[in-house]
C-alpha cells in the first residue's frame, strides 16, 4: 500500500469525526508513523510526538556562514535580498533554523511537512509557516487522542507502522527510507 | 519457678523479636523503592554509560518505568517527566520540571548537573552552562561526557559570538575539548564539536582537519551533510592553492554525496 492509499484510508476513518482536509491527515499520519518508528513502539493515547531537534547544528554556525547560505542559494538570495543587504542577522538566523535543515540537511520531518513550500519556492518567512503547521499537527493529534475512535485509529496506524518496519528493518538510515516511502 | 519460666519465656520471645527486626530490616532494605531504583539504575549503568543521547533517554525512562511499580520519590517523578520532555524536544518544559528539584539524590547528581547546564544554556547564562558542563567532562559515563561536550561547545561558541569572551579565551576553551579528543580519538561527535568550535574562529584549516576526522570515524548522516556543506563554505573563503589541496583530500567524501559536487 502506498502512502496516498494510506492517507485516504486514514482520512476516511477520521473524516466524520475530526479532520477538515486530507493534507492535515497526511501531516498527522506522517508524524505518528515517524514517532512510532523512531521510538520503536506502538502508538497509543500516551505517545508523545517526536519533533526533531537540530539546535546543535544550526545554533553553532557563525554569522558569515549564515550569510553565505542565503547568498549562495539562488531562490533564497532573491527572497531575502533586503535582509542580506542590511545584514539583518537576527531575522536570517531565525529563518536559517528551518531553511538549512530543510534544504541542505534534508531532514525528513521538515521536508515532509514543508514539501509544498519547497516545491513552490514559497520560502519567505518559513519559520512562521512551520510554526503554524506544527501547531495544527499537535492540535490534530490531541483531538485524535481524546476521540471515540482512537483505539480503532491507533490499531490501524500500528498495523501500517508494522508493515513499514518489517520492510525497512536492517536498513541503515531508516529516516531517509521512511521519507522516501512516505513521499 | 514461675519467674524463671517466665524469664526464660521472655528471653525466648525477645530472641524471636530480635530476629524479626533483623529480618524486617533485611527485607525492607531489599525491596524499598529507593533500593530497587538503585539496583535497576546500576543494571542500567552496566549496560549504558549514562548521558542524554536518544538511546540513553529511552533507557533511563525504562529504568524509571520499572521503578514506577513501586512508589516513586518526588525527584524521580520530576526526573521522568523531564526526560519525557527532552525526548520529544521540549527542552524548555524539561528544564522547568527539573528546576523544581532542590536536592537531587547522589545517584543522579551528574545527570541533574547536565540538565542544569542545558537549562542555563537555554536561558542565556552561557558562563554558568560552560562551567557546569566543563565539570562533567571528567565523568566516566561516556554518553554523559559527549552530551556535556556538546553543551560546553555551544556555550563557548555563544559566549564568543556575543563578544563576552575574547579570541584568546575562546581558543583556550577549545583546548579542553582537544584534550578529550586526544584521549578518545575515534569519537566522531567530539571531532564534530571541535570542528564547530574552529569554524567559529579564524583557524578554519583546523576546522577542516576535524571535519575530515569526524567523517573518517563515521558521523551520522545529517551531521555528514552539514560537514560537507560547511567544507564548501570554508574552501570558498580559503586561499586557492590551499583549497585545491583540501579538495583532493576530500574528493572521496564528495563521491558519496553528489550535492556537494554541484
Amino acid at each position: 500500500m502506498n502512502f496516498s492509499a494510506l492517507i485516504k484510508k486514514f482520512y476516511d476513518l477520521v473524516k466524520p469525526h475530526l479532520l477538515k482536509n486530507q493534507e492535515e491527515a497526511a501531516y498527522i499520519l506522517f508524524s505518528l508513523i515517524y514517532t512510532a518508528l523512531k521510538r520503536n513502539e506502538r502508538i497509543n493515547e500516551n505517545t508523545k510526538i517526536i519533533i526533531p531537534r537540530l539546535s546543535t547544528i544550526v545554533s553553532s554556525k557563525p554569522d558569515d556562514f549564515i550569510l553565505y547560505f542565503f547568498e549562495e542559494n539562488k531562490v533564497l538570495s532573491k527572497l531575502y535580498q533586503k535582509e542580506i543587504r542590511e545584514k539583518d542577522l537576527k531575522t536570517l538566523r531565525e529563518e536559517f533554523k528551518i531553511l538549512y535543515p530543510l534544504i541542505e540537511l534534508k531532514e525528513p520531518f521538515l521536508c515532509f511537512i514543508l514539501q509544498d513550500e519547497l516545491k513552490k519556492g514559497n520560502l519567505y518567512r518559513i519559520s512562521k509557516i512551520y510554526k503554524n503547521k506544527r501547531k495544527k499537527i499537535l492540535e490534530g493529534i490531541k483531538k485524535i487522542k481524546t476521540s471515540k475512535i482512537k483505539d480503532n485509529l491507533f490499531n490501524t496506524i500500528n498495523l501500517m507502522v508494522k508493515a513499514f518496519a518489517e520492510e525497512i528493518y536492517d536498513k541503515k538510515n531508516f529516516r531517509e527510507i521512511i521519507f522516501e516511502k512516505l513521499s | 519457678m514461675i519467674k524463671r519460666i517466665s524469664g526464660r519465656l521472655y528471653l525466648k520471645n525477645y530472641h524471636k523479636l530480635f530476629l524479626l527486626i533483623l529480618f524486617s530490616i533485611f527485607f525492607f532494605s531489599c525491596v524499598s523503592p529507593q533500593t530497587r531504583i538503585n539496583s535497576l539504575f546500576n543494571k542500567a549503568k552496566a549496560l549504558k554509560t549514562g548521558g542524554y543521547t536518544k538511546e540513553s533517554i529511552a533507557y533511563f525512562k525504562t529504568v524509571i518505568e520499572e521503578a514506577d511499580k513501586e512508589e516513586l520519590s518526588p525527584f524521580l517523578k520530576k526526573y521522568y517527566k523531564a526526560l519525557s520532555y527532552l525526548e520529544i524536544g521540549e527542552d524548555e518544559k524539561a528544564i522547568n520540571e527539573i528546576e523544581k528539584v532542590s536536592y537531587p539524590p547522589v545517584l543522579f547528581r551528574e545527570e541533574f548537573l547536565l540538565l542544569k547546564s542545558i537549562y542555563f544554556l537555554k536561558k542565556g547564562y552561557y558562563e554558568i552552562s560552560k562551567e557546569l558542563s566543563a565539570n562533567l567532562l571528567k565523568t566516566k559515563k561516556y554518553n554523559l561526557k559527549i552530551s556535556a561536550a556538546e553543551i560546553y561547545s555551544q556555550s563557548l561558541i555563544l559566549l564568543f559570538r556575543e563578544k563576552r569572551i575574547n579570541e584568546k579565551k575562546y581558543i583556550s576553551g577549545i583546548k579542553i575539548i582537544e584534550k578529550l579528543t586526544n584521549k578518545d580519538f575515534s569519537s566522531p561527535l567530539l571531532h564534530y564539536y571541535l570542528f564547530s568550535l574552529y569554524l567559529n574562529s579564524k583557524r578554519r584549516e583546523k576546522a577542516l582537519t576535524e571535519a575530515i576526522l569526524s567523517l573518517e570515524f563515521g558521523i551520522g548522516e545529517i551531521y555528514k551533510r552539514d560537514i560537507l556543506y560547511s567544507i564548501k563554505f570554508i574552501l570558498k573563503s580559503m586561499d586557492k592553492k590551499l583549497a585545491e589541496k583540501y579538495e583532493k583530500i576530500l574528493r572521496r567524501y564528495y563521491a558519496t554525496d553528489n550535492r556537494v559536487e554541484r
